[in-house]
Order: structure tokens, then C-alpha cells, then sequence
């Protein structure tokens, strides 16, 4: 098997799944979307600028949105065994690691995608009039977003008590970034 | 997430050139967590 056929049917595994189960995706997109109400709610327009500082507040709000859902990335292969017949697979690892990494940030990218329209429908963000390269940075960050949550999620996935440990190493990480 | 929300922030005021330095920080990022787990990954799933 070819190694990017191999990354394609872990992506297609684990699409198809959140798809399915909608666990993950469907807490993380309702944890997202009432974010962003609360704060529709709790801040007056007339007093602070959005354009200037609503930026900072998306990015937390895909922060913890998003580590809700990458976290449980290996960890439910772990739950139900089937992290060991993947490790089996006679393909390199690193294709297992990046077909669950593209999956991650298909849902980032669509989790983004629908953050920012409501960015600008409910908090009248200027979002409209630089959308192609607002996209294409928000594209470059969820990649180094979705491989540091990817790998972390692997790490801990074998780790008694690591659904706690995951947002305490993710973030500190992603400080900076 | 500094980077991310200045660079976000740059954007959106149609500063995209204020905001270059980060964005080299986020490719040096980009490049450091996908790279060094496609070589490293086994490592991490080892038991």
C-alpha cells in the first residue's frame, strides 16, 4: 500500500466517523457558536472595538473549541482497541499521524469558516473586506495548531487521566504561537 | 495564540504588511510541529 493512499484511508476512516457520531464536532461547534453570544451579550459596541480587539477573542474561542474535539482524536482508537491494529498496519506511522492531522484541520477550517461568519453577522467584524488573506493566515495557524493537537492527543492517548492533561500541555504550548 | 490573534488583528485593519514578522513566526511553527512528528511520530505511540 502506497503511502498516501495509507494517509487517505485514515483521513477517511476518521472523517466518516465524527461525521457519523457527531460527538465531538457537534459539543465543540455549539461550545464555539454560544461563545460568541455570550460575548455578543456581555460587551457594549459603543464603548469597545471589535475590529481592534475581536481578533484575540476568536482565537480563544478555537482554542478551547477546538481542543474539545482534537483530544479525543486517539484517545477513542485507544477506548476501543483499535489503536493497536492501526500500529499493526504494515505502513509508517508517520501516515497514521498525518491522516488524523488533515482530519483535525478539516474541522478547524470549517469550525473557522463558520466562526467567522458569525464574527461579522452578530459582532459586525470586519471580516468581509480582507477575506482571502484572512483565510489564508487562519489556514497557516490551524495547520501548526492542528499538528501540535494531533500529536499531543497521541501522546496522552495511552496516559491514565490524559483527557485532563491535554488542555494543561496543549495551551502552554500554544502561547506563543 | 499571540501571533495568531495580532496577525488576525493586522489583517482586518488592512495592515497585512505590519503583521509579516508574525507570520513568519506561524510558518516556523508550521514547519517544526509537522515535520519533526513525521520523522518522530513512532516514538510517540510507542508503548
Amino acid at each position: 500500500m502506497s503511502y498516501a493512499r495509507a494517509v487517505w484511508l485514515v483521513f477517511r476512516k476518521d472523517f466518516r466517523e465524527e461525521v457519523r457520531r457527531k460527538e465531538n464536532l457537534a459539543a465543540s461547534f455549539f461550545f464555539a457558536f454560544l461563545s460568541l453570544v455570550l460575548f455578543y451579550f456581555s460587551v457594549d459596541p459603543t464603548r469597545v472595538d471589535l475590529g481592534r480587539t475581536g481578533a484575540g477573542l476568536l482565537w480563544l474561542v478555537i482554542l478551547f473549541a477546538g481542543s474539545l474535539f482534537m483530544g479525543a482524536t486517539f484517545r477513542k482508537e485507544t477506548e476501543t482497541g483499535t489503536l493497536q491494529a492501526l500500529l499493526l498496519a504494515p505502513v509508517d506511522r508517520s501516515a497514521l499521524f498525518l491522516g488524523k492531522f488533515l482530519v483535525n484541520l478539516a474541522f478547524l477550517l470549517i469550525l473557522e469558516g463558520l466562526l467567522l461568519l458569525f464574527a461579522f453577522l452578530l459582532l459586525a467584524m470586519p471580516v468581509g473586506e480582507h477575506l482571502a488573506q484572512l483565510a489564508g493566515v487562519w489556514t497557516l495557524v490551524s495547520v501548526g495548531y492542528a499538528a501540535v493537537g494531533t500529536l499531543l492527543s497521541a501522546l496522552i492517548a495511552q496516559v491514565r487521566g490524559g483527557q485532563v492533561l491535554y488542555p494543561i500541555l496543549l495551551f502552554p504550548v500554544l502561547i506563543r504561537f | 495564540m499571540i501571533a495568531a490573534g495580532s496577525l488576525t488583528q493586522e489583517v482586518m485593519l488592512g495592515q497585512f504588511a505590519r503583521g509579516a514578522h508574525w507570520l513568519q513566526l506561524v510558518a516556523l511553527f508550521d514547519m517544526i510541529f509537522l515535520a519533526a512528528p513525521l520523522f518522530l511520530f513512532e516514538f510517540a505511540v510507542e508503548e
